[in-house]
């Protein structure tokens, strides 16, 4: 008598009684006339119960339900937008919604706004583990320098005893790049150096300002916009602000 | 149309009954807390503003997976990489002990740490069927893939996973 022989795939769908794609009855039948198909099932079965018991595991954590706006305001693009948190959690991850991106967005919610809502989201533990080589550190610096058309020295990066620079990231903020200087200070406070291309003349470093509950100072130079922004320590902000408004 | 919801509103007022099997997904396709967050919220986002194409009546719980999935894969996964978002072991989330018997709860959490460490396309599949009680069709719409790939995901990984548990008697 010919044995027929089935695949692992048919197999694991009869165990998991998936009528439409294993064919229950004859395996059924086939089981009590082929001992090696019966031990080939029996090494494949698994309690499936466990995965789901295991998984069940991770809905007890508490993850708290995003705000969601009720009423949403129609953008003058197909989507709605939204503010807060929310929108900070899509910039964090370098998305858009609806049909457009951030551009969508009211014109008083700029770059900086954006760069705040983002730089929020850091805590130490988001740089504290990051520890790249420094082979590393030149590569994304100059895919840095190449996006925004700026050369970065990781020299000056590192001039500073205060912070320690940890990485460089490239965002998009309306189709522009936007380059992030990601440094944890020796306190563990986070903090970014944010550098977009502009139009405006330049400027001196400002007053330290909040936005966000973090300090931040930014200023313009060379035909580029710089935004310095984290931490609480505002002597070291305008420290770093007046140092690297020179060096970089 | 008195008495009768919008789709934004079935679609907004749905969210928190699915959000801890959203927030679930997330964590299973990210393997990160905080992307898992990132990416759930942004799929309720995501949702809201296509609210208009949900059609009442329909599973909301699937057409949020399957936005989850698609933001996950065409939109955040390469961010999430390239932006150091990687992979944090599983035994650095804070899992409760919310079970009564302890030896089952070890048993389960240690398949957990078993599937968490499967390749992402594996862990999904397997959190969708064996997780979540979908069926091969219904999963395999859910993540716009052939039901055959659903199988194959599903064999390669219960075969790591009988590999792993195959002196465990508890198991089988």
């Amino acid at each position: 008598m010919n044995k027929k022989t089935y695949s692992d795939e048919v197999l694991i769908a009869y165990l998991d009684g998936e009528g439409d794609y294993a064919p229950i009855d004859e395996i059924n039948a086939a089981i009590g006339q082929d001992a090696t198909l019966a031990a080939r099932i029996d090494a494949m079965r698994f309690d499936t119960d466990s995965i789901k018991d295991g998984l069940s595991g991770l809905l007890s954590i508490n993850s708290p339900v995003p705000e969601l706006p009720r009423k949403p305001t129609r953008s003058q693009g197909n989507g709605y937008w939204y503010t807060g948190i929310a929108a900070s959690a899509l910039l964090a991850l370098g998305i858009g919604y609806g049909a457009g991106n951030l551009g969508n967005e009211p014109p008083q919610r700029g770059w900086k706004a954006y760069v705040a809502s983002y730089q929020a989201l850091y805590s130490t533990a988001t740089l504290s583990s990051v520890n790249s080589s420094e082979e590393n550190m030149g590569a994304e610096l100059l895919r840095a320098s190449v996006e925004l058309g700026k050369v970065f020295d990781i020299k000056k990066l590192k001039a500073s005893t205060d912070v320690t620079y940890k990485r460089a990231q490239i965002l998009n903020f309306k189709g522009k790049p936007l380059i992030q200087l990601a440094f944890l200070s020796t306190a563990g406070e986070p903090l970014a150096l944010c550098i977009v291309k502009t139009q405006k003349p330049d400027g001196g470093v400002s007053q330290p300002t909040v936005m966000e509950g973090m300090n931040a100072a930014s200023w313009a130079k060379d035909g580029y916009e710089y935004l310095l922004i984290g931490g609480t320590d505002e002597a070291l902000l305008s420290r770093l602000a007046d140092q690297y408004s020179k060096s970089i | 149309m008195w008495g009768k919801k919008s789709s934004y509103d079935l679609v907004r007022d749905g969210i928190p009954s699915i959000y801890p099997r959203l927030w679930r997904y997330s964590l299973v396709l990210t393997s990160n807390r905080d992307t898992a967050d990132d990416l759930a919220q942004a799929a309720c986002l995501r949702a809201l503003d296509k609210a208009d194409q949900f059609q009442p009546g329909t599973h909301l719980d699937r057409w949020m997976f399957t936005i989850t999935h698609r933001l996950w894969i065409n939109e955040l996964r390469k961010n999430a990489v390239r932006t150091g978002g990687g992979l944090m072991p599983i035994e650095e989330i804070d899992l409760p002990d919310t079970k009564a018997d302890p030896e089952m709860n070890l048993l389960s959490r240690e398949v957990l740490l078993k599937v968490m460490a499967l390749p992402e396309a594996q862990r999904s599949t397997v959190l969708l069927v064996y997780g979540e009680g979908y069926s091969y069709r219904e999963a395999s719409e859910l993540l716009e893939i052939p039901v055959g790939t659903v199988m194959s995901r599903l064999a390669a990984a219960r075969s790591k996973l009988v590999q792993e548990f195959v002196d465990k008697s508890d198991v089988g």
